[in-house]
C-alpha cells in the first residue's frame, strides 16, 4: 500500500531509476526535496528542464553541452594539433578530471564489439577521420578501455586513420599511481613488465 | 570466460565455459566494479564458484582470476578478432550445463595458441572441427565415404561430412567442400589458400547443423575474424 500521493510515488520510482539509487535511497530523495522545496527541490526542477532543453552533443566533438558546439570544441587556448579520442562523454570528463591533457577531444559513443553486434556504422568514425583529413591535428590519442573491446576498436581507429600519415598513440597500461604490485591482478603486471622503462 | 553482460548497477551477469558442466551463466555480484571488470573479458580463464538454491535458477558465481588472460593479446588485432570469434562460436554453438570437457580443452588451447601467430588460424579451424564432434556432427576424414581409400583424401561431402578421395570425388568437384591437408593430421604444413579451406568446411557445417536448426546465422564475430584474415593476407 502506497504511504504517499500518486504525485510523491512517482517522484520516487522516478528517482529510484537514477544510477546509484534503489527504492530505499530514491525515497530518503524524495523526503528530502520535498522538506527543502524552496531551497533544493525548485532549483533542481528549473535546472533538470533547462538542462533537458539545453543540453545535446556538440557538433564537432559528441560531448555533451549547452552549445552547438562545446567548451572545449571552442577554447581558443586549447591545442588543437592534440586530439583525443574517448569512448563516452563519461572518459573525456575523467581526462578533463586530471588536467593534464590540454588537446580536443573526440566521443565516439561506443566501442566495436563482435559479440554485441556493434559496427563501426554505430559509432562516430565518419567524422573522426574526416576531422583528421583536414589536416590540423598533429597526434591522435586513443584513450580506450584496456578491454578487448576497447583494443579491437583502438587497432580500428588506428587502421582508420592509417592512410592520412597521422601520429596514433595510445595511453600506456600499466601500475596505477599508489598500486600495489600484491594487489595487481596478472594482466597488468605483465603489461607493466612489457612496458618497463629506464629508470 | 565466454562473455559479460552488466546486470544492474553493480553486478554481471557472466557466461563461461567450464571443464565440467560446459557453457554454464552466472550472476556475479560486484561483477562492474572496478576491481572485477578487468576479468569480465573473452578469454579470460578463471577460478569458479557456484552457488545456487535450485538447479534450475540462476546461481551467484565467485571468480578467482588465473594469469594474464586477454591483456597478452591486446597489442595483436588478429588475435582479438580471433579471441571475440572464438568465445561467441563457442558461446553460440555449445549447449547451456550440458558437459564437453573436450570443447573445453580444445578452446583453452586455442586461447594459448593466440600468441603464436602464424598457426594459429590453422588451430582455430581443428578448433571448430572439434566443436561440431562434441556436438555429434563430427567430419569422418578417415576414409572415402565411397571407395574406402585412405590416401589422397582431398574433398568433404557437403552432405554428410565425410572424405572423399580426388578420383571418387572427381565428377562432383565443384559441390565438394575442399579438405585442406592439415585436417588429416598434424604433420601436414599450411599451403596457401588452406585456412581459407579449413573455415569454408568448419563453416558449412556449423551453419547446416549447429547455427541453422536455432535460426541463428553464424556469429558476426566470426564473420568479422574472417574479413580480417583476409585483409591480413592470412588464409
Amino acid at each position: 500500500m502506497a504511504a504517499a500521493g500518486p504525485e510523491i510515488e512517482r517522484l520516487i520510482s522516478l528517482l529510484a531509476k537514477l544510477p546509484g539509487m534503489g527504492p530505499r535511497s530514491a525515497r530518503r530523495a524524495a523526503l528530502a526535496l520535498l522538506k527543502r522545496k524552496d531551497q533544493l527541490m525548485s532549483p533542481l526542477a528549473a535546472a533538470l528542464a533547462e538542462a533537458a532543453e539545453r543540453v545535446r552533443p556538440c557538433r564537432i566533438c559528441g560531448a555533451l553541452d549547452t552549445g552547438e558546439i562545446c567548451a572545449v570544441c571552442s577554447d581558443p587556448s586549447r591545442d588543437g594539433t592534440l586530439l583525443c579520442v574517448v569512448e563516452e562523454v563519461g572518459a573525456m570528463w575523467a581526462m578533463e578530471r586530471g588536467g593534464s591533457f590540454r588537446g580536443r577531444y573526440h566521443v565516439l559513443g561506443g566501442l566495436l564489439s563482435a559479440l554485441d553486434g556493434v559496427g563501426p556504422s554505430n559509432l562516430r568514425l565518419g567524422s573522426l577521420v574526416e576531422r583528421v583529413a583536414e589536416g590540423a591535428i598533429r597526434e591522435v590519442v586513443l584513450a580506450l578501455p584496456a578491454t578487448v573491446d576497447g583494443q579491437t576498436t583502438a587497432h580500428y581507429v588506428a587502421e582508420r586513420l592509417g592512410p592520412t600519415g597521422i601520429m596514433v598513440t595510445s595511453l600506456a597500461r600499466g601500475v596505477p599511481v599508489g598500486g600495489e604490485l600484491d594487489w595487481l591482478d596478472d594482466g597488468t603486471i605483465a603489461q607493466a613488465l612489457r612496458a618497463r622503462r629506464p629508470a | 570466460m565466454l562473455s559479460a553482460r552488466a546486470h544492474g548497477e553493480t553486478g554481471a551477469i557472466v557466461e563461461l565455459l567450464t571443464a565440467r558442466h560446459g557453457r554454464h551463466a552466472g550472476h556475479l555480484p560486484g561483477g562492474g566494479s572496478r576491481k572485477m571488470k578487468p576479468f569480465l573479458q573473452p578469454g579470460a580463464q578463471v577460478m569458479v564458484s557456484y552457488h545456487a538454491r535450485t538447479a534450475e535458477h540462476l546461481g551467484s558465481l565467485r571468480l578467482e582470476p588465473v594469469g594474464e588472460g586477454p591483456a597478452a593479446l591486446f597489442d595483436d588485432p588478429l588475435a582479438l578478432a580471433g579471441l571475440s570469434a572464438a568465445a561467441a562460436v563457442a558461446a553460440g554453438a555449445l549447449p547451456e550445463r550440458e558437459p564437453h570437457p573436450g570443447a573445453y580443452l580444445a578452446f583453452e588451447a586455442l586461447v594459448a595458441a593466440f600468441a603464436h601467430d602464424a598457426v594459429w588460424p590453422a588451430i582455430f579451424v581443428r578448433f571448430e572441427a572439434g566443436l561440431l564432434d562434441e556436438l555429434g556432427f563430427g567430419l569422418d576424414l578417415s576414409r572415402c565415404a565411397a571407395t574406402g581409400a585412405t590416401d589422397d583424401l582431398v574433398y568433404v561431402s557437403p552432405k554428410t561430412g565425410r572424405a572423399v578421395s580426388r578420383e571418387a570425388g572427381a565428377p562432383y568437384a565443384a559441390r565438394m567442400l575442399a579438405l585442406p591437408p592439415f585436417l588429416l593430421g598434424g604433420q601436414a604444413g599450411l599451403r596457401e589458400g588452406d585456412v581459407a579451406a579449413g573455415f569454408d568446411l568448419t563453416g558449412h557445417f556449423l551453419d547446416q547443423f549447429v547455427f541453422g536448426p536455432l535460426n541463428r546465422p553464424l556469429p558476426p564475430a566470426r564473420v568479422w575474424l574472417l574479413d580480417k584474415l583476409g585483409q591480413a593476407r592470412r588464409l
